[in-house]
């Protein structure tokens, strides 16, 4: 594969074979002065995945524009690794992955498929212009992709193969490279190496708090009880009431009033409403779910996880909408009306201030 | 006895059951499942409760387990795990797990109304067309992937361990279960729309598109769809207008103005020139005038392909990645019948009240007082039970008897 291809694909496994073979080591490119050039290039590379969603494309007319295209990539991966956070991580992997996906438009089916079969999919060409892949792999990679169009049942299974025009493949390779890049970093990283990027982590890390922060305050805002999904108003009904509430319930309900914001003591308090409480175990699986005891803070399970488990109960016409498949999603949406009637009825049990919601402001 | 605890060697059901199963377990040879080592097992013994979190190492463990506590229902895990025997899900960790289909005669309409014989033979169809139009054709296993298990109670297993499928999450699975619960209802992905004539008119096209059926080998549901309609063809032409119409309205959704408008659209005319002449002759899908009347016929049509694996209503078996299946070569308690693989080939001939009784339940007798009038047919002998009358039976006829309530033991 030729440099151009690799600086316009720098994911390709030949990338490290070819940097190998022209003699860059890691300490040159960490410390030599003649590859500042990159450095400065690895870190806008960062950047751009952090605030544009992919990476600019530039114009590369030498070979030297070429080389630095390539090694960015290389820099920018070390910059992710040095900060090890996780949103960034799957920004940065995400906005390579659309990135990706958006240049292979422009390339050749068989192009396309060389590409699938690397990142390890069985794909092969049926004709010119189609594709398959074995449904294995068109699950994996079609998890995220919630429109009816996508859908197994919707497509021309045969033999256990599934037909795919070569933007579908590309689609799904989006897919593909944004869980291997989730999976590789952080790579392990050296004091020195993070000395050396001391300078754009600062400033990525920086960038990376003022969207946790716009994020946050976009999200969830006040607790109320008048924004749970019907699923969570059930589920909370039923425990008051005593009802026996399957695990998977009482494992949704707490992650999500978790998340939303209420704090254990709280969620101790609202399960306690029920016959069969025992405080001790309540609290010790509570604090378990929401990350106390654990280190994990586990999310609620999607809709799809929900209805598997039978506990999605009298969806309405905002649960039934094509795009809402998780219960946090109503929550927010909910949260985005402007409420001017009369609050009566809201429970607000966040008492920490009488702010109002300023999560109308944004977002769509 | 009666008022008695039924507890260990006070019931003598239980101390009956609890010998037959013994002597199984001392006889039988269980080959226990692929990757043994990575496998959870769980069993229910007389003293109640599911015994959950247990590990073999070889199949001799496995086996003198079974010898010793001669469980009355036994079950692995579809998972593989590294550690098995762990307490905890966290601890287990979880490798993979086997893709397994669960068709049970409670998924089968009208089953309460059914002899036991029936059920089976209608489970044993749909679990055909799982194997066969599904796993082998659509999924494209191979014959050596899809392990065919009778379950020693009401229905039948599949369980297929191609590399591919051991890691598909649960969502995924679902997917899968979706495909063969639910086909589209797009009509466009299931028959085939052609541009009939474009006209161009004043600047803007003016397609007209007419609608047929795919070949009927077709991959996939659009192959099915049109099996789906010529076998509703084969099996109405025959019949008095008045079944036809019923039959429509059988399906939840078609009233009897749409009956009717259907039944037109097939059976109008002479025969040769009716609608479902020319469906049959080039699939053609024009007799059904109205948009709405064809998609309709089709959209209900299709859901005879589907094959029902209780996912509306339960949790659907294929889904869940942790969960316990019955083990092939344990013997059901419920009905003393032994859990049972087989190839594709034997299914088609597989009686499972016939085929599955283990020949060692065949040499002795025990007396039986019957609790309700009953009659079933085992191992090509009819039994016969009348309540509160004595009656001798051997020993596999007592174990199902016993199991299904029809009969206790007197003493």
């Amino acid at each position: 594969m030729n440099l151009r291809t690799l600086a316009r694909y720098p994911l390709l496994p030949e990338t490290s074979a070819y940097l190998k073979g022209i003699g860059i080591s890691l300490d040159s490119l960490v410390n030599h002065a003649a590859y500042e050039q990159v450095r400065h290039a690895g870190r806008r590379r960062v950047m751009e995945a952090l605030v544009d969603g992919h990476i600019n494309e530039y114009s590369m007319v030498s070979e030297a524009d070429l080389l630095v295209e390539l090694l960015s990539y290389v820099v920018a991966r070390i910059i992710v690794s040095c900060t090890a956070d996780e949103h960034l991580i799957q920004r940065y992997a995400l906005a390579e992955a659309i990135t990706t996906q958006k240049r292979l438009e422009s390339e050749k089916l068989d192009f396309v498929i060389e590409m699938a079969v690397l990142m390890g999919m069985d794909a092969v060409a049926i004709n010119a212009t189609e594709t398959s892949i074995h449904f294995t792999d068109y699950l994996r990679h079609s998890s995220d992709m919630r429109s009816e169009e996508w859908k197994l049942n919707n497509q021309e299974l045969d033999r256990g193969r599934v037909p795919v025009s070569k933007d579908r493949l590309a689609r799904l390779l989006q897919h593909a490279i944004k869980d291997s890049i989730e999976a590789e970093l952080p790579l392990p990283v050296n004091d020195d190496i993070i000395a050396a990027f001391k300078n754009s982590i600062d400033l990525v890390i920086e960038e990376v708090a003022r969207r946790k922060a716009r994020f946050e305050e976009e999200s969830y805002g006040r607790v109320s009880f008048l924004r749970l999904p019907p699923c969570m108003k059930k589920l909370l009904d039923m425990m008051k009431k005593g009802q026996n509430v399957p695990h998977v319930g009482r494992f949704a309900l707490t992650s999500f009033l978790h998340i939303i914001g209420m704090t254990n003591d709280d969620i101790v308090t609202v399960f306690s409403s029920s016959p069969d409480f025992k405080e001790q175990l309540a609290r010790y699986q509570i604090d378990h779910i929401t990350g106390k005891t654990s280190g994990v803070e586990y999310l609620p399970p999607e809709c799809s996880t929900m209805r598997t488990h039978g506990v999605c109960f009298d969806p309405d016409s905002l649960c039934k909408k094509k795009w809402l498949n998780h219960p946090l999603t109503y929550y927010r949406v909910k949260g985005k009306k402007p409420r001017n009637k009369s609050k009566a009825g809201e429970k607000a049990v966040n008492k920490e201030s009488g702010q109002e919601n300023s999560t109308s402001s944004g977002g769509q | 006895m009666e008022s008695g605890k039924p507890v260990g060697n006070t019931n003598p059901r239980l101390e009956f059951t609890k010998a037959m199963f013994r002597k199984y377990y001392s006889k039988a040879n269980v080959q226990p499942p692929g990757k043994l080592i990575n496998r959870e097992f769980g069993v229910i013994t007389e003293r109640g409760g599911m015994w959950r979190h247990l590990g073999f190492g070889t199949p001799d463990e496995l086996q003198n387990f079974l010898k010793k506590q001669a469980p009355i229902h036994a079950y692995h895990s579809s998972a593989y795990y590294t550690k098995p025997n762990a307490r905890t899900m966290d601890e287990k960790t979880w490798l993979g797990a086997d893709l397994i289909f669960d068709l049970d005669a409670d998924h089968i309409q009208g089953s309460e109304n059914m002899t036991i014989e029936m059920m089976f033979e209608k489970v044993k169809v749909q679990f055909k067309k799982l194997v066969h139009s599904y796993l082998l054709d659509d999924f494209g296993f191979d014959e050596n992937d899809v392990k065919i298990v009778f379950s020693g109670g009401r229905g039948y297993h599949a369980h297929v361990s191609n590399e591919k499928v051991l890691r598909l999450n649960s969502h995924e699975r679902r997917e899968i279960v979706d495909y063969i619960t639910k086909p589209s209802t797009n009509i466009d992905t299931l028959v085939r729309k052609v541009i009939f004539s474009n006209e161009r008119f004043k600047d803007h096209d003016n397609k007209k598109y007419i609608y047929r059926l795919y070949p009927r080998d077709t991959p996939g549901w659009r192959g099915k769809v049109t099996a789906s309609v010529l076998d509703f063809i084969d099996r109405t032409e025959k019949m008095p207008k008045e079944n036809v119409i019923d039959e429509l309205e059988s399906h939840r959704g078609i009233g009897d103005t749409l009956a009717l408008k259907i039944y037109n659209s097939m059976y109008l005319g002479k025969p040769g020139d009716r609608g479902i002449d020319k469906m049959r002759s080039d699939l053609n899908l024009e007799p059904f005038g109205e948009d709405s009347v064809r998609n309709s016929f089709i959209n209900h049509i299709v859901k005879e392909m589907t094959v029902d694996l209780g996912g509306e209503t339960d949790e659907p078996v294929t889904s869940d990645i942790k969960r316990l299946i019955r083990l092939p070569g344990s013997v059901h308690g419920k009905t003393g019948l032994v859990v049972r693989t087989m190839t594709v080939e034997e299914l088609n001939g597989f009686l499972p009240l016939r085929d599955s009784v283990w020949p060692g339940f065949e040499k002795s007798t025990v007396k039986l007082m019957g609790l309700e009038d009953y009659e079933v047919k085992l191992k090509n002998t009819v039994f016969k039970v009348k309540k509160d009358t004595e009656t001798e039976v051997p020993e596999y006829a007592a174990l199902f008897l016993l199991g299904q309530k029809k009969c206790d033991i007197r003493i």
